[in-house]
């Protein structure tokens, strides 16, 4: 081992004499084979930023880049080199039954903690077994470690990395059994446990267990000024307030949100920013707000990604571990609101090219970029179609035992019309007002010809959803960096646990 | 599941980790601190409750008045045709009007007051759109459409005349 790594340091030494110094990328090409060898040995890679669009599947990703740069361009994060995918399914409460579509808490957990765990659980088993986190061990280690996100900072995806809860809903301020304890069969609530850690909320331990250095987001609400002093206590810097310890609860009227001004303005080696009460604002909502409205004071998700790596990287020798979720691609997907649910992509993607960025500056950085699972079956049409849901009748699977598949067609002509109830034109256009209608969005891309609008039957981008739900679809997944190809794989939502403590430890988990 | 549970492979890790603390090697960065495997164990403080009503209305009531106290999750919502029922239920309309997403709890107190502006009972109204068994939820959602709420008195020790309405919790999904 001490012989190895003696030959690291002279193969990193050669590098930093031949390219005239170590802030120098050094990084650039998956061909790049030395430096690979090296991010393996852990000299190499020092930062992990770990980026994920909540509810973002393939097809989000596909939108994305032919809404902003045409059927031609890429993403940013389709320019990082290592391409894979990841599969996402969460397992029964109790169980190692998989579970196909997860949510948030769960996959966050598998990535976090390397464990398959129910839907709703944070930083627990599926058997209600609290299990160490990646951002806890990185902070002990050492690192620097932050989490950033658009959502509240107590909601499932961040808070996987820094607190311990049997459910996802036990945000805080206060504790209550809904929002706390899971309910048995039968109907009743769970006994309490032993650890009540486990149903203390999420913001109580944020503020007080140190896990992450550099904390972004929104949910001030979920706080209160007992959480402020207890950060303060720990050295944190903490911008905006977090309300009046004089009143016996805490509203809109007492807190004060944190601004982008504040977050420019910090300095500290830690920083709590909470930028809204609840989620920060939407990008599409908050660009048609008028000057001066309060959410135009909000950061971005890329001012936040970075204004982390900056405090991070700042006067740290070991290096950081760095999650950031553009959280709103979920929730907007959720709402079946296309033109959100894009903008929200663009908006991820150009947090990204920050990290990515950063990576090649800095030379000793992986970065990776993925979901926790697909958000509400969103799809691709071709121009002037129409799904089943506009359908005046289903396919029906009538040929199934015919191993010619020649016979009459599955649905007659006749059935596969538009239904007039059910398709009432484009949803960001002409059928806008009709509440029962399933047509889809359109947008314009840049291939389009000039005078082209959202919205119309000759914009070329056809969007569809399946549901209001999250679905089982695998994720993709992109690396940049040292280390980065070990990501270009098809792999298990737990495996990311594995491969980011191997970046950062040099050395397979222990538990 | 995942985890590189191989004995043969986890003896070496640990072995070279032992060499590694023996020797001060620890892959190039000589002040790595050995890496946790249980999990942040801080000391917290008791799992925080909602503040308690107040005893006494700070100013007195109309007969019949509902009172809105703000507190942390007021201004997500609008509160619409509140009446106070039979002396002992609050009533009205409840609309989320910041997240659409599912309402994984929300709880609305309602504390009574008797004609002195003394507190003489609490109820509350509960509600989820998501059952974590199931992800199955009927009936009207609380973004939208709204909800109908009610917020029974549970044990009153006097007769209610006013109320006053508070929402301790509202997460989302
Ligand atoms: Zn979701």
């Amino acid at each position: 081992m001490q012989r190895k790594a003696f030959k690291a340091a002279v193969v990193v030494a050669l590098a930093s004499t031949l390219v005239g110094g170590a802030s120098v990328a050094a990084w650039s090409e998956p061909s790049g084979q030395n430096q690979n060898e090296q991010g393996e040995r852990g000299g190499e890679i020092r930062n992990v930023i770990y980026l994920l669009g909540d509810g973002m599947g393939r097809t989000h990703v596909t939108a994305g880049r032919e809404r902003f740069y045409g059927a031609d361009g890429r993403l940013n994060m389709e320019r990082m080199p290592f391409v894979g995918q990841v599969a996402t399914h969460a397992v029964e409460k109790g169980s190692a039954k998989p579970a196909l579509v997860t949510d948030s808490a769960s996959s966050a957990t598998a990535w976090s903690s390397g464990v398959k765990t129910y839907n709703a659980a944070l930083g627990v088993d599926s058997y209600e077994k609290k299990v160490v986190t990646l951002m806890e061990q990185a902070k002990a280690a050492g690192f620097a470690t932050g989490n950033v996100s658009t959502a509240e900072i107590t909601d499932a995806t961040p808070a996987a990395e820094f607190s311990h809860v049997l459910l996802r809903g036990c945000q805080g301020p206060s504790y209550s059994d809904a929002a706390c304890l899971p309910k048995n069969a039968d109907g009743s609530y769970e006994a309490k446990p032993a650890d009540s850690t486990l149903i203390t909320p999420v913001a109580e331990q944020i503020a007080r267990n140190g896990t992450a250095d550099v904390v972004l987001g929104g949910g001030l609400a979920r706080f209160e000024p007992d959480d402020q002093k207890a950060l303060e206590a720990q050295g944190y810097q903490v911008l905006g307030s977090f309300g009046d310890p004089a009143l016996p609860t805490q509203s809109a009227a007492s807190q004060k949100v944190a601004t982008k001004a504040d977050l420019d303005a910090a300095r500290g080696r830690k920083v709590v920013g909470l930028f809204n009460r609840g989620n920060l604002t939407v990008e599409a909502a908050k660009s048609a707000l008028p000057a001066g409205a309060p959410e135009k004071a909000e950061p971005t998700l890329s001012d936040m990604t970075t204004k982390a790596i900056d405090l991070l990287a700042k006067k740290n020798r070991r290096g950081f571990f760095l999650q950031i979720e553009g959280a709103q691609i979920d929730k907007r997907s959720h709402a079946n609101d296309a033109a959100q649910t894009l903008g929200e992509i663009k908006a991820f993607d150009d947090a990204v090219a920050k990290a990515v960025d950063f990576a090649k500056r800095d030379g000793h950085t992986l970065v990776i970029v993925t979901a926790d699972h697909e958000c509400a079956g969103f799809n691709i049409i071709e121009k002037g179609t129409f799904t089943n849901a506009e359908a005046a009748a289903p396919p029906a699977n009538n040929d199934a035992g015919n191993p010619a598949n020649n016979s009459s067609p599955a649905r007659s002509a006749a059935a596969n019309v538009k239904d007039p109830s059910r398709s009432g034109g484009i949803v960001n256009g002409a059928g806008s007002k009709d509440p029962k209608n399933f047509a889809p969005a359109t947008f314009r891309t840049p291939d389009d010809p000039a005078g082209v609008a959202d919205g119309s039957p000759d914009a070329s981008l056809w969007l569809t959803y399946l549901s209001g739900n999250h679905t089982g679809a695998d994720v993709p997944i992109f690396a940049y960096g040292p280390g980065g190809q070990r990501f270009a794989a098809s792999q298990d939502n737990t495996e990311l646990y594995g491969k980011m403590y191997r970046a950062l430890f040099n050395r397979s988990p222990q538990h | 599941m995942k985890h590189p549970a191989h004995p043969a492979r986890t003896a070496a890790v640990l072995a070279a980790l032992a060499l590694g603390l023996l020797t001060g090697c620890s892959g190039g960065d000589g002040d790595a601190a050995p890496v946790p495997v249980a999990p942040s164990s801080v000391a917290l403080p008791a799992p925080k409750q909602p503040a308690a009503p107040a005893a006494a209305l700070a100013t007195p009531a109309a007969a019949g008045e509902v009172r809105v106290e703000a507190g942390p999750f007021t201004d997500r919502v609008r509160l619409t045709g509140l009446t106070l029922s039979k002396g002992s239920a609050v009533g009205g309309h409840l609309t989320i009007t910041s997240d659409v997403s599912d309402v994984l709890a929300l709880e609305v107190r309602a504390a009574f007051y008797d004609a002195g502006g003394q507190l003489v009972g609490t109820g509350t109204f509960r509600y989820q759109e998501e059952e974590a068994s199931t992800g199955e939820h009927d009936g009207p959602r609380a973004a939208g459409e709204g909800i109908d709420f009610s917020a029974v008195a549970e044990k009153l020790t006097g007769t209610p005349v006013s109320a006053v309405l508070s929402i301790p919790v509202l997460v989302n999904e």
